[in-house]
């Protein structure tokens, strides 16, 4: 396992992390799903209540974009 | 307004430095790949986040729509998005209930038109400069 790599990628998420929570509390769902995809990779089952909080937070980003736009 | 275009520019920053995140790049190809083999909890686990990190720029760029921070054909591109995107809660709750249930079968078949649909729209908002990841 390449952990200078690894290190590497744990600084730019840290700092992409705290710039985007700095001006919009809006980039939340998507550091959610980051940390999300890089700490459930590994071999372990993913639990019922790690399943239904990404099912609920992919739920409400899709019905925000497919709201109608009102002029 | 001025917030509206930090964020657009914080989103654009976000899916570019996911270039350098190599492991998420890799789930996100992936995630776009069709399947034959069976549709683990984890594998759906890696494409619902892979799903919502895409909706956020999809997002960040409606809200600058809604915004007027950006040219108003975004509402046109937002439409040809939606053809799409509208389709995907009926796709995942298919998806999500035969993976539950084991059913291999309807699950690979459903979990590769999910990944269809999310590979459509990221090409349709890729061809319209939007950034998704």
């Amino acid at each position: 396992m390449d952990y200078l790599a690894i290190l590497a990628l744990v600084q730019k998420g840290i700092t992409v992390a705290q710039a985007l929570m700095e001006v919009s509390k809006d980039a939340s769902p998507a550091l959610t799903a980051i940390k999300n995809m890089l700490s459930g990779l590994p071999e372990n089952d993913i639990t019922d209540e790690q399943m239904l909080a990404v099912e609920e937070l992919l739920d409400a980003q899709i019905a925000e974009f497919n709201l109608e736009i009102e002029d | 307004m001025k917030k509206v275009l930090i964020a657009c520019v914080l989103a654009f920053a976000l899916t570019g430095c996911a270039g350098q995140f190599g492991k998420i790049q890799d789930v996100i190809a992936v995630t776009t790949t069709s399947v034959q083999n069976p549709v683990t909890k984890k594998s759906l686990y890696q494409f619902e986040n892979a799903m919502v990190v895409a909706f956020v720029g999809l997002n960040s760029y409606k809200r600058a729509c809604v915004a007027k921070a950006i040219p108003q054909s975004c509402k046109t591109t937002i439409a040809k998005l939606q053809v799409y995107t509208r389709k995907i809660p009926g796709v995942l709750r298919q998806v999500r209930a035969f993976v539950k249930n084991n059913d291999q079968v309807n699950a690979i078949t459903a979990f590769n038109t999910a990944k269809a649909l999310l590979a459509e729209f990221k090409s349709v908002a890729a061809a319209n400069n939007v950034k998704v990841q």
